[in-house]
């Protein structure tokens, strides 16, 4: 059968089509990835923490606000660079948050870059003006005086920010307890305070209400006044977080890494392995395959003894063993997969290639003097070509489920970011029984629907191996009274 | 008798097996230099305790040390860490072959035992109770609706089923337990989480057993739901396969019910096959079980493999366990044989 | 007086994509009486083997239309429930012996379970004298009597042929059918069954349907002859007359393919190919491929002619030399 008619006849089948319509998107969503990411992700961003570090932890994603009502807490970054007010040696940076969520921000923080200064630090004090006009002094950041041997200007936080956490610390609930006290005479004990310090920021006290606050909708002015000794002193930016309760596509895991970004690179590396790993295999064991029974003999009894005794070993213990032992590279654990996955081709090819052998075809190819090599490539394989397609097929989502599966137990490749490894770390963290739901739901779902493009596919290759089955509606069973 | 040959063939390929594997484990171990750092670190441990009890009797530094390294040498070479790596290899093949599996570094049986065996031995049938259960779970679903959903081939049911195979073949089982304990642990609260037994634990007796059963559920349920789909899916496949041969159409011409038809010239003869799937169904879920137990903390040998490789390695754990895998799979794999030749009289005579 | 099994106008059709095949399209003929034995010839795909299933009522699920009379001792059996037709017909009333007995035993059972679970299966039935009753039918169609102890795969193909035989006698039908019980045999294993038929006949008294693409096989044994051809009956007659004065053109042809030992004429070869079924030719079904085509024979279905003594044929050949004559 041609490759041609191949396809065909697995386009006509259902299964044969939907896997085929899933496999071409599958493909088109990495190369996007590919594009969209650097080959470098896995090591450089996503085990990296400080990349993660503004985003809110362990958050759902955006759209679960549509179907649980209420109005959620946007995951807001604001920053600016232009003082919004000069006043003798005190600039002030502003920036507004529009607060009108049912949920306070998850924290705030403040992160403040580019400090240049001639002889002392500047003083750095950090304000929230409320929408009441009641307004609190949340932190007073240090930036670090000059080092001895050092000389003038001191550069400060050139890469990397200086960032503080407005939402946790005594500063904040000391802070707090007394607007509180001096505003709204209420006296909210520190204790109930200090859990709920993101919410008391964008509350005022009301006894009744949940921790005894009530959130306060409306515009916020968040200030860093910075107070300078010297006019030549700079201050690059300000940033403001106000971390949302729900974050991108995929919501974030307790890293705050944005789950979509590791779904979607996930995707490039489980095809990579599915592939990479189901060509390899097919092709070692087609090719021992058709030498076993092509050539006969003592190649044949070796390579046959071979195939019995790797066709019997246990799969994932073994794979585990050797990821444990020799190293958990990516390539290393293709190899495993592979070295221990041709034996099946190879039984199945074998006998296949005696009974061609004793056929007509490769009679007359070899009284025509053909090369051995060009007798089995040319006439042998051909024949053998759909069962060996099949098997490519078929091992694809065998080879990325055993990968998962090593993945999850913390044996993956640390330099590459796999659903298995997201479920790992989601399993590990325990999100499993906190509810995260969306960081081990959907890698799974990502794994199940690659396999099942391929699996599909094998479905669809059915009637192609399998000509019996192919009308469907075979003859023979339940005969009986079938016509009347 | 005619069939103790090919049973005497096939042991001596899975006796091959096992030696192949345990070379392998040796080998990877040996080359990588782990069982070097294994064995240093064991003497290492033994050194430390030699020097507290030495250093009673030995007050002079330079005394007490130059004491210590003599003992460091003697127990290097009784290690055999003075020797390169492969001319200890046949030593230790001999000893994991003969069940000789030495002492868990970390790991501890429930009576507090460091002997791998004893922490083997304990696990095996908590192991040996989840799959068997799956497995005849598994049987009974795939044998019965495997083999009507041959008769109706091609109907819409029949093709819905081929794609519920093509799905449940697509999920790892491990996922499926996440999921489970996300429904109906965490969400519905109607099942333990994970575990073998309520804490506290019932007593002895009948209460246990439930309370065992009652924790066995959602681990069963992922295991039968991943490994029933592509078993029935065999099945209807090998029936319907057999359903064409043609002396299933003789033996409804000779008048047979219906019944007979099917159990005894169409189910009787695709046994052979449905059995070799279900036995390797058996041994995939045998490995599955280190996935399974571990996201469900089931107390079996699996969970004590993820043990040995999580956290501080345990290597004599996981060389042994690996071996003792290899074991119950051919055992399995053995069994399957001796099925196979009780099943079809053909295999008999070859 | 009635015939044993008359069969009026069978047919049986297979639904496929390119629509329905007419494997069986409204054949007649009957066996008349005990003992005698009626040949089907036609060659391969005229719809032999469909029409001995349309009798056993052994169907695909494909199945487009089925119906006709099958009149056993003036009885329709086409009119039996299946419950009943399994009960009473098969292997009671007809038994078959089917093409390529090769596949026709079941790999996993031993010979004695196969030859007597039908007998079995009766209530009240004993296993010991059903035993009895297969070791001596096998020992009748000349096999050694251990047997009944051995599996298929054992068997040679003639062992086979000849326990499939047996199991087909195990209760006593009055009608045996058998689909070319000698194709898959070399020439001697072939002759010793022939000879096994000849004594049934002779000794029991058995009515048979011999189903052969070998018309000089069939004039081995049969009383009468019927020839098929595109799912139709096209010639019918004793054997002699069929077989010394053909009709129809096509059994011409099937004879003077018969290769002669004594003769010198090259066995002659029929041109063309065997109509499609599913599209057959229209007026005669021989037309496209006969010699003495004319004027009526590709737009008129010709019926059936008389042509003296027992013999018939569908030949508009004989409807002209009538009308002339
Ligand atoms: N289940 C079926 N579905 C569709 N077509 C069928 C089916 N069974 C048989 N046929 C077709 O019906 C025609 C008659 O087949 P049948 O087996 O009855 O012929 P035959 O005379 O016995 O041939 P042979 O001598 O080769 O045994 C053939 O063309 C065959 O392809
Ligand atoms: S009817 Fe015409 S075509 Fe048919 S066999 Fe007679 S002569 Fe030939
Ligand atoms: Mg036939």
């Amino acid at each position: 059968m041609t490759p041609r008619g191949m396809l065909r006849e697995l386009l006509a089948t259902g299964p044969g089509k939907a896997g085929m319509g899933l496999l071409v998107a599958l493909l088109a969503l990495s190369l996007y990835a590919l594009v969209a990411f650097p080959l470098d992700f896995g090591a450089k961003r996503w085990s990296n923490p400080s990349v993660w570090a503004d985003n809110p932890r362990s958050v759902p994603p955006v759209w679960t606000g549509l179907l649980s009502g209420g109005r959620s807490m946007p995951h807001t970054v604001l920053e600016t660079e232009e003082p919004a007010e000069v006043s003798g040696a005190t600039r002030t940076y502003r920036l507004r948050l529009e607060f009108e969520a049912d949920v306070p921000p998850t924290f705030l923080t403040v992160a403040v870059a580019g400090v240049r200064y001639h002889a002392r630090p500047p003083r750095l004090e950090v304000v929230v003006r409320r929408p009441d006009g009641t307004s609190v002094v949340l932190a007073r950041p240090q930036v670090p005086g000059p080092r001895s041997g050092e000389a003038a200007p001191y550069e400060r936080f050139g890469e990397g920010s200086l960032r503080v956490a407005l939402t946790s610390g005594e500063r904040t609930t000391t802070a707090l307890r007394e607007l509180f006290l001096d505003e709204y005479a209420a006296d909210v004990p520190p204790e109930d305070l200090r859990d709920a310090l993101a919410r008391a920021i964008v509350s005022v006290p009301e006894p009744g209400a949940p921790d005894g606050l009530r959130l306060l909708r409306g515009s916020y002015d968040l200030e860093l006044r910075a107070t300078f000794d010297d006019p030549r002193d700079e201050l690059g930016s300000v940033r403001f977080v106000a971390g949302g309760s729900r974050f991108g596509l995929m919501g974030t895991d307790s890293l705050g890494r944005d789950l979509a970004q590791g779904l979607l690179i996930g995707l490039p590396i489980a095809l990579f392995i599915g592939i990479t790993a189901s060509i390899a295999s097919t092709a070692i064991g087609a090719t021992l395959g058709i030498v076993s029974g092509y050539m006969g003999g003592k190649t044949d009894l070796v390579i046959q003894r071979l195939a019995d005794v790797v066709a019997n070993v246990p799969l994932l213990p073994l794979l585990i063993f050797l990821v444990f032992v020799v190293g958990s590279h990516l390539l290393l654990i293709i190899l495993f997969l592979v070295a221990f996955s041709w034996p099946g081709l190879t039984i199945l090819v074998r006998s296949m290639v005696l009974q061609l052998r004793s056929g007509q075809l490769v009679e007359s190819a070899v009284v025509i003097g053909a090369s051995r090599w060009r007798i089995m490539s040319r006439h042998i394989f051909p024949h053998t070509a759909p069962y060996v397609l099949a098997q490519m097929i078929f091992f694809a989502p065998a080879a990325i489920l055993a990968e998962a599966g090593l993945s999850f137990l913390g044996l993956g490749d640390p330099s590459v970011v796999t659903w298995g490894q997201i479920l790992e770390s989601g399993f590990r963290t325990g999100a499993v029984f906190l509810g995260w739901w969306w960081w081990v739901i959907p890698p799974g779902v990502a794994i199940v629907i690659t396999a099942l493009t391929f699996m599909l596919l094998a479905l669809g290759m059915e009637p192609v191996v399998n000509p019996r089955l192919r009308s469907g509606a075979p003859a023979g069973y339940r005969a009986l009274g079938a016509g009347r | 008798m005619s069939f103790v040959r090919p049973l005497a063939v096939r042991a001596v390929t899975l006796i091959g097996v096992l030696l192949a594997v345990l070379v392998l484990l040796v080998v990877s171990l040996g080359a990588t230099g782990f069982s070097d750092r294994m064995l240093r670190a064991v003497v290492g441990e033994e050194v430390r305790g030699l020097r507290t009890a030495l250093a009673e009797t030995i007050r002079d530094p330079v005394e007490l040390e130059r004491a210590v390294e003599a003992q460091r040498g003697e127990l290097e070479r009784f290690y055999g860490l003075d020797r390169s790596w492969y001319t200890r290899l046949p030593d230790t093949v001999l000893r994991v072959i003969t069940l000789d599996l030495g002492e868990a570094r970390t790991l501890k049986s429930s009576s507090g035992s460091r002997r791998v065996s004893d922490i083997i031995l304990e696990r095996l049938p908590n192991t040996a109770l989840l799959i068997t259960t799956a497995l005849v779970i598994t049987a009974a679903i795939g044998l019965v609706v495997g083999s009507t959903m041959a008769a109706r081939a091609g109907t819409k049911l029949d093709r819905a089923l081929s794609y519920f195979a093509a799905t449940s073949f697509a999920i790892p089982a491990w996922w499926l337990g996440i999921l489970m304990i996300l429904l109906f642990a965490f969400q519905l609260r109607l099942l333990p989480a994970g575990g073998m037994y309520s804490t506290p634990p019932p007593e002895a007796g009948l209460l246990r057993f439930l309370d065992l059963l009652w924790h066995a559920v959602l681990p069963v349920f992922s295991l039968v739901l991943v490994t029933v789909g592509p078993y029935l899916y065999s099945v209807r496949t090998m029936t319907l396969s057999v359903a064409q041969e043609d002396h299933v159409m003789v033996a409804r011409a000779k008048g047979l019910p219906e019944g007979v038809v099917v159990r005894r010239h169409i189910l009787r003869v695709a046994a052979p096959p449905i059995v070799t799937g279900l036995i390797l169904g058996l041994t995939s879920s045998l490995g599955g079980s280190i996935l399974i137990e571990t996201v469900f903390n089931w107390r079996g040998m699996g969970r004590l493999y993820f043990d040995a490789v999580a956290g501080t390695p345990d290597e004599a754990v996981i060389v042994a366990l690996t071996f003792v895998f290899t074991l119950l799979y051919v055992a399995a794999r053995w069994l399957l044989e001796v099925l196979y030749v009780l099943l079809d009289p053909r295999v008999r005579y070859t | 007086m009635t015939p044993l099994l008359d069969v009026r106008d069978l047919r049986l059709h297979y639904e496929t994509p390119r629509g329905p095949v007419r494997a069986v399209d409204g054949v007649s003929f009957e066996i008349g009486s005990p003992g005698e034995v009626v040949g089907i010839v036609g060659e391969s795909g005229s719809g032999k083997t469909s029409m001995a299933n349309a009798l056993m009522r052994i169907l695909p699920r494909n199945v487009a239309r089925y119906d006709g009379e099958v009149l056993y001792d003036g009885e329709d059996l086409m009119a039996l429930t299946d419950e009943r037709f399994r009960k009473e017909v098969r292997w009671r009333t007809m038994a078959m012996v089917f093409q390529g007995a090769m596949s026709s035993l079941n790999p996993v059972l031993n010979v004695g379970r196969q030859v007597t679970e039908r007998v079995l299966v009766e209530s009240g039935a004993s296993k010991r004298e059903a035993y009895r009753k297969a070791e001596e039918l096998l020992e009748l169609v000349g096999l050694p009597r251990d047997i009944i102890k051995r599996y298929p795969h054992e068997l040679s193909g003639g062992m086979k042929q000849r326990v499939v035989l047996a199991m087909a006698l195990m209760m006593d039908p009055r009608i045996l059918i058998l689909d070319e019980p000698t194709s898959a045999l070399d020439v001697s294993v072939q002759a010793q069954v022939m000879n096994l038929l000849k004594q049934l006949k002779r000794e029991r008294g058995m009515a048979m349907l011999f189903i052969t693409h070998d018309i000089a096989l069939a004039s081995d044994l049969c009383d009468r002859v019927v020839v098929a051809y595109g799912g139709e009956h096209v010639e019918s007659g004793t054997l002699a007359e069929v077989l010394t004065a053909p009709k129809h053109p096509y059994t011409q042809k099937l004879i003077a393919s018969i290769p002669r030992l004594h003769d010198p004429a090259q066995p002659e070869f029929i041109p063309g190919r065997p109509p499609d079924l599913v599209d057959p030719p229209s007026g005669c079904r021989f037309h496209p491929r006969c010699d003495f085509a004319f004027e009526p024979c590709d737009s008129d279905v010709p019926p059936w002619f008389e042509a003296g003594g027992a013999q018939h044929a569908r030949c508009w050949l004989l409807g002209q030399s009538k009308g002339r004559g």
